[in-house]
């Protein structure tokens, strides 16, 4: 199966009729209980988002249209789903890792993470697997940490370098 | 004024700490723009975090110099391995790498760094001069003429955005959307919060930023469709030789230099389209023996000078009217905004060290630029050949724990992951993403300005019609929609007669 | 100069931080400020307290700006979490009073638990040296009585502690009139000696700033140390009418809190290292430079001190919910 960027395209399109939907939702709804979708500008929070979303639907409905027209002619070969699943194992191994941060710190986490993203870029030698993650991780935590006075993530167990 | 500014700025900028970071932030700059894929405006993403932890000029001096390196590493790239680094640097491959090809490699990269260097210079001494100048009259500006403003900006993306005009716009408005959540400046009600209270002051820019062009770009870089393949020349170290060789291309840089600034003052333009402007200015001027396009010295001088001037042009309105001339800027606003200095007339008249300081920051850069370019040549050529595998996580790693540091937030982090998955969806369907940021950062000086001017009007509408500099900009506003329609029709026309053609 | 310096020490640090420590004294490692507005010269003054303190700990504090919902946003964070003493809450009277009085947060000032008072700054009025209206506060007041509903003035943010006392005021008066809020001050100022507003308020420092153009109308406190600010400017002790405002009512204050679950002994240590630092000579030379004075109330005192306070701030409350009838009634 290949992707095309017409798939793109419909899911953006997609995105974004969910998001007019959801503003119409919030403005008719929690807006209205909150005494802010009506009045004059002092007051009325809705209006402004209103206005947004019915301009973002009428020129959506522009871009689409042509668009799928143009579509029924022309085919370009897109993607193939094998490219992609690199790109979707790195999302969620970074998913993972921002999960990780809050459970075992920065300084667990970090070299296991750079780790398998090297090894998903195609990284093998075992020394640059294990040496470059030790050291980017010791030498962010210095800058961050350090420098900054950045409390970094330290996780449930408190593992953190002390400065 | 303005020496009462320079000489208070200098005061501030002469500690270590400002020095240090804009020197640093030139290397960084150059490193991020000669790598493939990374441009001035991920730089300064990247490094805003760290920018917030220091004391403010030299954070600004940092995010500054970035964008002054990463304007010209770009280049770098560009000739020796005919990939443009950046976007903007993509005119200087016309004749920079046939250069490079015809063993003038070197002199190629030292005409790239001088040209860059003194397009930024000359950038900088318009800045110099009109920033206050223009602040100065904008301090008649109240919210009608900031309205209207905005406006102005947010239309420019659409007239500007090359490919894909109604994409530009749907981009921006999801910008100014984004930018509505939080709490109501005029109402105190919040919108779109969901009662959580992480979601009270909207989004961090910084954590929409980083997300939607710094995740985005790296899992892009793992499709892996834009390799590096083919050798990487020697390095070569551009000489002495280079200033005379630029001395012979005094009107070209002059030329170049006041294209670049004035795109760079324009709403919405940024480097690309004032290097490109400028290339084909350039070359209709020239002579057909100079042989553009096939390694012509002006070539490479009119493009590099003409997208490191934008640098300083893309400032002045920043600085003086609080609107961004481009996304890099918008970003940099951001900055601004959170270390509490709100970029206008106001900033003038009661921070002018730090105004002082920004400016001289910029000229230092440039300076650093100049000398760093020549020496770090061949560290940059063996840059080029550092593995993508080991960037790639690097890069991560930097985005997630520079989004934490800001305000300590796990919340933030997620908000930049699905900003990352946003940014990812909107190039596979090629819509381009510096309208988000764009319009996240005009939306609420529109919104906000608007609403205030109808407050304080007690005419309703007319307040924009009865002040003198509101209808100026209102007509702008309008000839601009009118050039878009007329554009738009035209390029329309155009495209049929190919088609038929 | 801070990250100079310690770019210096790091190597230092390097060999004693080498191996991973598990804290066994308090504090072990960087102590949070979180404080509640975008940085300014509140932070500012924050940040001298903070610096001094963080000499006092051994620890590193550096000030967290988390601004959003009048600062109940930062609240918010600092409360969720550990109550460890490793996040201290600049306990602005904004969210930390005036907020819960106005029901936009649930919690009073009773449910932490104070370290010490760090520092106040008095607001007031301010008009333009070149108006021709009027004279005088009475005589702003008087033009507004007969034209009700055209004053535009600022508070900069709207519900907020200034526009809460000026509507106060202006109902003593019977004045109504619009409150334009800013994103920042600066803005607010800026319109106001262009002459889009009436009047606007100022805090010291900003007077400070635009003090040839300002023309202060009226100091919002009745302490003789704020009409010195304002070079004896009138204040709301020298009005006809009393507004039932006194001490620190009218004014911004911040008192350091953290979360009530801390433990004592801690709260012990980063209080007595609070009070050390506000004594410091140079702490308060800085902090009085920048337009505010320090408070340094005790722990002890924080009922006695912040009750009265919410007291008053209650009592005004309908001045807020005035405003907004009169001017819907003119609309």
């Amino acid at each position: 199966m290949r992707l095309k960027t017409l798939h793109a395209e419909l899911s953006v399109a997609a995105i974004f009729v969910a998001v007019v939907a959801l503003v119409f939702q919030q403005t008719r709804g929690d807006m209205v209980e909150q005494g802010i979708a009506s009045g004059g500008p002092y007051s009325n929070a809705a209006s402004y988002p209103e206005a947004l979303g019915i301009a973002i639907a009428a020129v959506l409905v522009l871009t689409l249209v042509p668009r799928l027209w143009a579509a029924r002619r022309q085919s370009r070969p897109g993607i193939s789903v094998v490219e992609l699943a690199r790109p979707a194992a790195m999302l969620l191994a970074f998913a993972a890792y921002l999960e990780a941060l809050g459970v075992l710190g920065y300084l667990v986490s970090t070299p296991f993470f750079m780790a398998l993203i090297m090894y998903l870029a195609g990284e093998r030698a075992p020394i640059q697997l294990i040496a470059v993650p030790l050291s980017v991780t010791v030498a962010l935590s210095l800058v961050f940490g350090g420098l900054l006075d950045v409390v970094l993530p330290r996780g449930q167990f408190g593992i953190a370098l002390s400065w | 004024m303005i020496g009462e500014m320079l000489y208070s700025g200098a005061i501030l900028m002469a500690s270590p700490e400002v020095l240090l970071l804009t020197f640093l932030g030139v290397i960084l700059g150059l490193v991020i723009g000669a790598l493939p894929g990374l441009g001035p405006l991920m730089g300064v993403v990247l490094l805003l975090p760290v920018a917030l932890y220091v004391e403010p000029l030299a954070g600004l001096g940092l995010l500054i110099a970035v964008f002054v390196g990463g304007s010209c590493g770009g280049a770098i790239s560009a000739i020796l391995l005919r990939i443009p680094g950046t976007p903007i640097a993509a005119a200087t491959l016309f004749d920079g790498y046939p250069m490079a090809q015809k063993g003038r490699a070197a002199d190629a990269l030292g005409l790239a760094i001088c040209a860059s260097s003194i397009g930024g210079l000359f950038g900088g001494l318009l800045l110099i001069l009109f920033a206050p100048l223009l602040a100065a009259f904008a301090t008649r500006f109240g919210p009608p003429e900031l309205t209207l403003l905005g406006v102005l900006g947010l239309l420019s993306i659409a007239v500007v955005s090359r490919e894909a005009t109604t994409k530009g716009l749907l981009a921006g408005m999801l910008g100014m959307l984004i930018a509505t959540i939080g709490t109501d400046e005029l109402s105190t009600g919040y919108r779109f919060t969901f009662d959580s209270y992480q979601m009270l002051n909207g989004f961090h820019i910084v954590s929409i930023v980083v997300g939607l062009f710094a995740v985005s770009e790296m899992a892009w870089q793992l499709i892996g469709r834009d390799k590096i393949t083919g050798e990487v020349p020697k390095p070569a170290r551009p000489g002495l030789r280079s200033l005379k060789l630029i001395a012979g291309h005094i009107p070209n840089l002059l030329r170049s230099s006041t294209i670049g600034t004035f795109f760079g003052t324009l709403p919405g333009a940024g480097g690309d389209i004032s290097a490109f402007t400028s290339y084909a200015v350039a070359k209709a001027v020239a002579k057909p023996e100079e042989g553009y396009g096939e390694g012509a010295e002006g070539g490479v001088v009119a493009t590099e000078a003409a997208n490191n001037a934008t640098c300083g042009g893309a400032l002045i309105p920043t600085l003086s009217l609080g609107i961004p001339g481009d996304a890099t800027t918008a970003v940099l606003m951001g900055a601004l905004l959170i270390l509490g200095l709100f970029p206008g007339p106001a900033l003038f008249a009661d921070r002018p060290e730090v105004v002082g300081g920004i400016f001289l920051v910029y000229i230092l850069a440039n300076l650093f630029l100049l000398v760093l370019g020549f020496l770090l040549v061949p560290v940059f050529v063996r840059l080029l050949r550092l593995p993508k595998s080991s960037l790639i996580p690097t890069i991560l790693v930097l985005c997630a724990i520079g989004t934490f540091a800001l305000q300590s937030s796990v919340f933030d982090l997620w908000v930049m992951f699905g900003f990352g998955l946003l940014g990812i969806l909107l190039r596979a369907a090629d819509y381009p993403l510096a309208p988000v940021v764009i319009g996240t950062i005009l939306g609420p000086i529109v919104e906000n300005n608007f609403r205030r001017s109808m407050l304080i009007s007690r005419e309703g509408l007319w307040i924009f019609t009865d002040r003198p500099i509101s209808m100026v900009l209102l007509v702008l506003c309008i000839g601009l929609v009118a050039l878009a329609v007329f554009v738009g029709l035209r390029g329309k026309a155009l495209k049929e007669t190919v088609k038929e053609a | 100069m801070r990250l100079w310096s310690r770019t210096t020490t790091l190597a230092a640090m390097l060999v004693s931080a080498a191996s991973l420590v598990q804290a066994e004294d308090f504090p072990a490692r960087t102590v949070e400020n979180i404080f509640p507005w975008a940085p300014g010269g509140a932070m500012a003054a924050s940040q001298i307290i903070a610096e001094a303190m963080s000499d006092e700990l051994g620890v590193s504090m550096p000030v967290v700006s988390t601004p959003g919902a009048a600062g109940t946003k930062a609240f918010q964070t600092a409360m969720a979490k550990p109550a460890d003493g490793y996040t201290v809450i600049d306990g602005y009277v904004a969210p930390l009073v005036l907020m819960p009085v106005l029901g936009k947060a649930d919690w009073t000032y009773e449910d932490f638990t104070p370290l010490y008072a760090a520092v106040s700054n008095a607001f007031s009025i301010v008009g333009r040296k070149d108006e021709t209206r009027w004279d005088d506060f009475e005589g702003m007041m008087a033009w507004g009585k007969e034209n009700p509903g055209e004053l535009r003035y600022s508070t900069g943010s709207r519900n907020n502690l200034p526009h809460m006392v000026i509507a106060k005021v202006l109902q003593s008066y019977g004045v109504v009139a619009q409150n334009i809020p800013y994103p920042s001050d600066p803005d607010s100022h800026k319109d106001l000696y262009a002459g889009i507003l009436d009047f606007a308020f100022h805090t010291p420092s900003a007077y400070l700033q635009n003090r040839d153009q300002a023309n202060v109308l009226l100091v919002l406190s009745e302490l003789p140390g704020a009409k010195k600010t304002y070079h004896d400017a009138k204040s709301i002790a020298d009005l006809d009418i009393d507004l039932g405002l006194s001490g620190l009512a009218p004014m911004g204050w911040t008192w350091w809190i953290v979360h009530p679950d801390t433990p004592a002994d801690r709260v012990e240590v980063l209080s007595a290292a609070m009070g050390r630092a506000l004594e410091r000579t140079e702490v308060q030379e800085k902090i009085a430079n920048l337009g505010f004075n320090i408070l340094g109330f005790a722990p002890e005192e924080y009922q006695s001190v912040v009750g009265p306070v919410a007291d008053q701030l209650r009592a005004m409350g309908d001045a807020l919910a005035w405003e907004e009838e009169q001017l819907k009634s003119l609309n």
